[in-house]
């Protein structure tokens, strides 16, 4: 499946900025089900940035603005060629199996997992945890920071993809099931995306939780991943003055109709 | 049991005697104005306190330098190769050596470094190995190893100066091993790993506890002293600002902040001691980074359990040096041995450092045992026990020339440049209590110098 996506990420200060630092994920990986056939990326209109790769595979871009600005505008736009969602990679699935930063092991967390009577097959409970989420959770949007743990999650019930996706991996882990954390781009959301991969029989498979869903042949793209949110974060930066600061999203993915 | 009560220091004795009271008396008050700071982290807050000093060296025969010399280098040469295993292909895990559990569900694992390649490959630049003389058996015996930041070398080269000048009746007289050139070590290390640039002490400021260190290690080796604020990353490089607007290119950067402060956007983004991106400089293999990222899985109290069959496994040699006798809570069978000895045992949380979170069970009451037991059950992984081991004492100088015991430990220091050197000197600590085991200055100890005898010609 070939897909297009496009990418926007608009900071804007109240007051001017400097020293302004950034590194962000926003070039989609390649990978064996995922390749990326070719992507262009502005920065405040201009090129001007490097790229490193980090060690989960996730590119890297960052830089420095060191003059004075109030907009922190960053475009990307790409087309990729998508396969089947199940493989394999060079990391060790075990990576994936303990707590970390945003999902504890928990009392709450052992509480909520003895109240689910789980099937046995490795398969079966992930796609029934992944349902179960859907089901008892409801999607809302402006209650949860980035650093809300899984904690927070079960006892407000209520967040958006990142704290859906937490609670699927820290389950998955409780039962044995390698999860990491993927961010990326799908369509129709308006912002970025979140979901997880799951290590069964081998393959890494993709599990979205905010939508009950078992990827396959999904318009999902794949930006980066991780143990959790922090691993990865899409944008980062640092910098001196600003006042208050106003976001703008937005993401676009476009399907080959054949 | 004492241990400068051997024969090993009646040299030192001799000439001690032969020093009249008075001059001693008035050399250790000087002494004590020359002020050797040691700022003191507790509960949150600072405490400007000195580390207090003592005159009586620790003394090291050479037939036990040249043992623990080989020993140091032996496990240093593995601990480097064990961080390069753990960043790239992990053999030791998939060959079962190490249950994987325990690099993966340590925080000190950094998978964002993985497959970074430094500079020579080279990750444990600076270390200080924490040892003790047990004295059943009168044998040495590691009980830490510090490869992330470890500190205090400035403290007895500092009183070795200081010790020379006041009493050159001990150096003229005895084959004392010079230990002046640790700048000079620390400087071919730095150019060793160098990248192209300068070499840099990268310094979290004047309120850490050891910034006195930093400043004296700078100027005497002739790297640039630098706060975070000083470096800023171009491109994928890092340079130094200079006050007429120019930039230097680093090439070698000995950092004194732990990896949670280097880099705001990589770690902690409420860091502001360290430098914004440093870690993608790294990444492109374009600074030499002493000690590199992510060296804190090699030197976790868990993972120490396994220093011995790493040596085996990668360099297929036995261990010269020993560690102390340590039982994993982890590992079912030495978990019931911790829950029911844990009278006889030291019982350390791998979570923490510094002499926080260590226990003697001997210590502590029927319901805090209790506890700790449950604690152990909960997160064996979280726990080891160790033998408490009787180590030596070594006396300490009170001003009206009275000697007094102490327990001792010695941190020995080496460098890994185009070789291992280990530093014929160390930083000797003792327990202010004399009933304590706990020797780390954090904990309101004391220290000695350590003195290496050469050869006798």
């Amino acid at each position: 499946m070939k897909v297009w996506f496009n990418y926007a990420f608009k900071l804007t200060f109240s007051e001017e900025v400097s020293h302004h630092a950034f590194c962000l994920r926003i070039v989609p990986q390649n990978n064996s089900i995922q390749q990326v056939n070719s992507w262009q990326l502005h920065i405040n209109e201009k090129r001007d940035f490097s790229q490193s790769i980090d060690g989960f595979g996730n590119k890297l871009i960052f830089g420095a603005i060191q003059n004075p600005h109030k907009v922190f505008d960053v475009r990307i736009l790409g087309e990729a060629t998508l396969e089947a969602y199940m493989y394999k990679d060079n990391e060790s699935p075990l990576m994936y199996l303990y707590p970390s930063t945003l999902i504890p092991f928990s009392p709450q967390i052992y509480t909520y997992l003895n109240t689910l009577i789980l099937p046995s097959d490795p398969f079966a409970i992930a796609i029934f945890l992944n349902q179960t989420i859907y089901n008892n959770f409801q999607y809302l949007q402006g209650i949860s920071t980035p650093t809300c743990d899984t904690d927070a999650f079960l006892s407000r019930r209520q967040g958006v993809c990142q704290d859906f996706s937490h609670l699927l991996i820290a389950l998955l882990r409780l039962n044995a099931i390698p999860a990491r954390y993927v961010n990326g781009f799908i369509d129709g959301q308006g912002e970025t995306h979140a979901w997880v991969e799951a290590f069964i029989d081998g393959y890494w498979r993709g599990l979205d939780p905010t939508n009950g869903t078992l990827l396959y042949l999904s318009p999902y793209i794949k930006v980066a991943h991780g143990r959790d949110f922090f691993d990865a974060r899409l944008n980062r930066g640092i910098f001196a003055g600003g006042g208050k600061q106003s976001i703008g999203v937005s993401v676009t993915v476009t399907k080959d109709e054949q | 049991m004492v241990e400068s009560q051997s024969p090993l220091y009646d040299g030192f004795k001799e000439i001690l005697k032969n020093i009249d009271p008075q001059r001693v008396k008035d050399v250790l008050s000087y002494m004590r104005t020359e002020a050797i700071n040691f700022n003191l982290f507790k509960n949150g807050t600072f405490i400007e306190r000195k580390f207090p000093f003592d005159v009586i060296p620790r003394i090291v025969s050479a037939d036990e330098f040249a043992y623990l010399d080989k020993g140091i280098q032996q496990r240093i040469y593995a601990l480097n190769l064990f961080l390069e295993d753990i960043y790239s292909s992990q053999k030791i895990l998939k060959d079962g050596i190490i249950p994987s559990e325990f690099v993966f569900s340590s925080k000190a694992f950094l998978p964002a470094f993985m497959n970074t390649p430094v500079s020579k490959n080279i990750r444990v630049h600076i270390s200080g190995i924490d040892l003790v003389k047990n004295s059943v058996g009168d044998s040495w015996v590691v009980l830490e190893d510090n490869l992330r930041v470890p500190s205090g070398v400035s403290y007895p080269l500092s009183l070795r100066m200081l010790t020379r000048k006041v009493f050159p009746e001990f150096f003229e007289k005895l084959p004392i091993a010079s230990v002046l050139d640790y700048p000079e070590l620390l400087l071919k290390t730095m150019n060793h790993v160098n990248t192209g640039g300068i070499n840099v002490v990268l310094t979290p400021g004047r309120y850490n506890s050891a910034f006195y260190e930093h400043s004296y290690l700078a100027k005497q080796s002739g790297a640039i002293l630098a706060t975070g604020e000083d470096l800023v990353v171009e491109k994928d490089h890092l340079y130094l600002k200079t006050y007429n607007g120019k930039r230097a290119k680093v090439g070698a950067v000995y950092r004194r902040l732990d990896d949670d402060a280097l880099d705001p956007i990589e770690f902690h983004p409420d860091s502001l001691i360290g430098v914004p991106n440093i870690s993608q400089v790294y990444r492109a293999g374009n600074v030499g980074l002493m000690n590199s990222i992510g060296n804190g899985i090699a030197d976790d109290k868990g993972i120490y359990y396994f220093v011995p069959d790493m040596i085996r496994y990668y360099m297929n040699e036995e261990p010269i040096l020993q560690n102390a006798p340590t039982y994993l809570a982890f590992f079912e069978k030495d978990r019931q041995h911790i829950l029911q000895n844990m009278r006889t045992l030291v019982i350390k949380d791998v979570a923490e450092a510094g002499g926080y979170g260590v226990v003697f069970g001997c210590n502590l009451t029927k319901s805090e045992r209790q506890n700790l037991k449950d604690a152990i059950i909960a997160e064996p992984r979280r726990f080891i026990a160790q033998e408490v081991i009787e180590f030596y004492d070594i006396e300490c100088l009170a001003e009206n020339g009275d000697f007094f015991p102490r327990k001792a430990d010695l941190r020995m220091y080496s460098l890994f440049g185009e070789d291992i050197t280990v530093w014929p000197g160390g930083l000797t600590r003792f327990t202010m209590d004399p009933d304590s085991y706990i020797v780390n200055s954090s904990q309101g100890g004391g220290f000695k110098d350590t003195w290496v005898l050469k050869d006798k010609r």
